[in-house]
């Protein structure tokens, strides 16, 4: 299963590589969202500091579905994703690898994206560590509901509605565990250990099911 | 029991009201090469999807290599390569990353050299530090067939192999073939070029809306003989003796 996953990280790096098309959708798309909020509203004041977090994860988690559906459209393109379903292997080395892919895609656009929001939104990294494991839990959560949802709406006519329609609602509880643990690294909230339990907890259970139940979502007709 | 390498028995499948199979009965030996023939629309696609797995939701039985597909069993996916109408390639990665990709997911123990010999056989040597979207739609569909034999397959299922390519690439896909079953592996292919259905199959099928009308072994037909019996099959809905 992890050699399966591995093939399949590194072919999807390589595309991205080459390309750049997910993580350059995502991280324009990000960037907007920041500009419009910086500039629709007074984010220089101490409460907006506060909820400094609560937009970047905002903007965060609707960049992070363009990057999700740029996953699976390449495998929809000339029907390499049907060659890949069919092969000898586990569907779960099959989700695994996309789901790191993405997690690795997520995590790369939130650090490119960091350097705006601190400026835009004038505020300082207070816990470095802390920060680190809130994006990459956070990353890793979203990548997990998104890679099992985009493979479930890749074979409907409607993939860009029925994605964010499926993995918004599911993913709310990990947005709300990831903007608690950023607003603890930027200094703005105490009693972080829940909130990463939480995300922990969060990841581990849903990347245990999606491994488990993949393969009756690749089987289509 | 069986040493057919591929049995269809009684597959119906159904998209509505329309029967895209109606109670297919077809098998396949090592050593055979079957075409497929039959006009838009005849089935023939469908069929290489429900025997290729493709297609899950149908009536009736696949088996390959005596195992059932019903069984999600590995072994029948490890022993079929498939050629369909879209390329199943990668295009943002090359020719040489395509297969090599495809190589390390059947475990193939020699993935680079192996890679490297279908590239060659296909004459894209050349060609395999290309990125798959700059080549021309004939190199494509040459990609492809490498592809589906990367993993030294023993069922191969071919829908129009032969589209896009030109006159020495299907010569090439002719002498790949014949090896191939020579060396007693199995082929279905759909086409609609009945000569060169000749130099390849050693048995051609006729399906008509959904139906199979004719099933013949070409050892003893010329190609004349067989498109004047394909004809009468296709405007007068029977087969003659
Ligand atoms: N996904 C589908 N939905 C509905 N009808 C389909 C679908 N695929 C094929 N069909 C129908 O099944 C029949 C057989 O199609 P096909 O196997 O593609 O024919 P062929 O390959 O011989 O041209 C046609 O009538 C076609 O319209
Ligand atoms: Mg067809």
């Amino acid at each position: 299963m992890l050699q399966t996953a591995r093939a399949v990280l590194e072919k999807d790096f390589r595309i991205e590589l080459r390309t750049r098309d997910a993580i350059s959708a995502a991280l324009v798309f990000s960037i907007l969202v920041l500009v419009v909020f910086n500039f629709a509203l007074d984010v220089n004041t101490p409460e907006m500091r506060r909820l400094a977090a609560g937009f970047f994860w905002v903007a965060f988690a609707f960049a992070g579905t363009l990057a999700l559906d740029r996953s699976f459209a390449l495998e929809k393109e000339s029907g390499a994703g049907r060659a890949l379903a069919l092969a000898p292997v586990d569907a779960g080395g099959i989700y695994l690898g996309k789901c790191a892919a993405n997690a690795a895609f997520l995590f790369i656009t939130q650090l490119v994206a960091l350097p705006l929001f601190v400026i835009f939104f004038d505020v300082s990294i207070q816990r470095a560590g802390a920060l680190a494991a809130s994006f990459a839990l956070g990353s890793i959560a979203f990548a997990a509901v998104g890679t099992l949802f985009s493979a479930v709406a890749a074979n409907t006519r409607m993939r860009g509605l029925l994605l964010p329609i499926l993995f918004l609602p599911l993913s709310v509880p990990a947005l709300i565990a990831s903007v608690e643990t950023t607003s603890f690294a930027l200094g703005n909230a105490e009693g972080p250990s829940f909130w990463f339990t939480l995300l922990v907890v969060y990841d581990v259970v849903f990347l245990t099911a999606s491994v488990l139940v993949f393969e009756y979502v690749l089987e289509e007709s | 029991m069986s040493a057919h390498a591929l049995e269809c028995e009684r597959i119906t499948k159904r998209y509505g009201r329309i029967a895209a199979l109606n109670s297919v009965d077809v098998s396949v030996d090592p050593g055979e090469c079957v075409a497929i023939f039959g006009r838009n629309g005849a089935g023939k696609t469908t069929l290489l999807h429900v025997a290729g797995s493709l297609i899950r939701n149908f009536d009736g039985e696949v088996r390959v290599f005596g195992q059932s597909r019903g069984d999600n069993g590995s072994d029948a996916r490890r022993t079929t390569g498939l050629v369909l109408h879209e390329t199943c390639l990668y295009d943002d990665l090359t020719a040489a990353e395509n297969l090599r990709f495809f190589a390390r997911l059947y475990q193939v123990s020699d993935a680079e050299r192996r890679a490297g010999d279908v590239l060659a056989r296909f004459e894209l040597a050349d060609r395999a530090q290309s990125v798959v979207r700059t080549l021309s739609r004939g190199m494509k569909q040459r990609l492809a067939i490498a592809r589906a034999m990367v993993h030294r397959p023993r069922l191969l299922l071919m829908d129009e192999p032969f589209t896009g390519l030109d006159e020495p690439s299907s010569q090439t896909l002719v002498t790949v073939l014949r090896e191939f079953v020579r060396d007693g592996g199995a082929v279905v292919l759909s086409t609609h070029d009945v000569e060169r259905a000749f130099d390849v199959a050693t048995r051609a099928i006729v399906l008509e809306r959904g139906s199979l009308t004719l099933d013949r072994s070409l050892a003893d037909v010329d190609a004349a003989a067989f498109r004047h019996a394909y004809w009468h099959v296709l405007f007068t809905g029977t087969a003659r003796a």
